[in-house]
């Protein structure tokens, strides 16, 4: 009898086995590959949005943010912000830029920033106030993640003769 | 005359296998957790609403003084904050926790516990967890 080869049965076998530690393994470089596309955004954009963050969380905090105003134009909005020491300064959002002090651009080719922020302005208590700002960053054909957007928030004491709410 | 596949070999085959695909696995186990972590732990716009919330607690004086490890703080009396900061659950803990006193947790809390660094000279902590896009987001800040 002829001994060399395999038979079909090894074969069947052998393939069986191969197949099915190759359809895990694309399995596991499809996860990464999703896990790589997400954290594409998070890499580049991430390190920008936690300093445009830090930034301006600090400058509240130091300057003691008292109030703002909204101008939507036509390729850009302006949120003004006013200081306690009488100073100013602007968030100018692009759909692909945030200007505060200093440009920062979103280098994840499909996000962009929605240019109607959302603004929040109400009263804790007699004594003290809410401000919050949230930029969204949308992404085409994506769900659009909260936790990408741009989030400010400021706790503020009133003075006795104003109210900085609506 | 030899025929068919050896019952060993077929054990061999399939034990080394085993072997290869379960440390596939741990490894890529090993990288979800830690890019899990990145995305739910301390986030910078969750730290400074943790700081407000924590400001604010302490000039209403809601912050509680017993001695219990853990300990939950109601969102009745800052419900504002609470609703416009997306707050789940707040806790003070003490800063440096026992592993027993941690064992009555939610396990994401027990995990997010589990992963704060022990260094720095407060004796309490504040811990928020917020509800964000379904998920729960945490971050923390010393309490003196």
């Amino acid at each position: 009898m002829n001994k060399k080869g395999i038979t079909i049965i090894e074969l069947l076998v052998s393939i069986s086995l191969v197949s099915i530690v190759l359809l895990l393994l694309l399995r596991v470089m499809f996860s990464l590959n999703n896990i790589n596309n997400a954290s594409n955004y998070a890499s580049s954009d991430e390190i920008s949005r936690t300093t445009i963050i830090k930034n301006i969380e600090n400058d509240f905090l130091n300057f003691k943010l008292k109030d703002l105003e909204i101008n939507k134009l036509a390729n850009k909005t302006e949120i003004n912000l006013f200081y306690e020491n009488n100073t100013e300064e602007k968030i100018i959002i692009k759909e692909k830029e945030l200007t505060y002090k200093d440009t920062y651009s979103l280098e994840t080719n499909k996000a962009y920033y929605d240019l109607e922020p959302v603004i929040i302005k109400q009263a804790l208590d007699e004594d003290y106030y809410l401000i919050m700002i949230k930029i969204k960053v949308l992404m085409e054909d994506e769900k659009d993640a909260e936790k990408d957007d741009i989030v400010l928030t400021y706790v503020g004491l009133k003075n006795n003769n104003e109210d900085n709410t609506n | 005359m030899k025929k068919g596949f050896a019952l060993l070999e077929t054990m061999i085959a399939i034990a080394f296998l085993a072997g290869a695909l379960l440390l596939l696995y741990s490894t890529f186990s090993g990288l979800v957790l830690n890019a899990k972590k990145n995305y739910l732990y301390d986030d910078v716009a969750n730290i400074y609403k943790t700081y407000y919330v924590k400001e604010y607690l302490e000039i209403k004086d809601l912050i509680p003084s017993s001695n219990e490890a853990i300990q939950e703080i109601s969102c009745t009396e800052i419900e504002s904050l609470c609703t416009n900061f997306k707050i789940k659950k707040i806790y003070l803990t003490n800063y440096v926790l026992k592993e027993e006193e941690k064992n009555t947790l939610a396990s994401s809390l027990k995990d997010y516990l589990n992963n704060l660094s022990d260094a720095g000279d407060y004796l309490k902590r504040l811990v928020i967890e917020y509800d964000i896009d379904n998920n729960s987001f945490y971050a923390n800040i010393g309490v003196e």
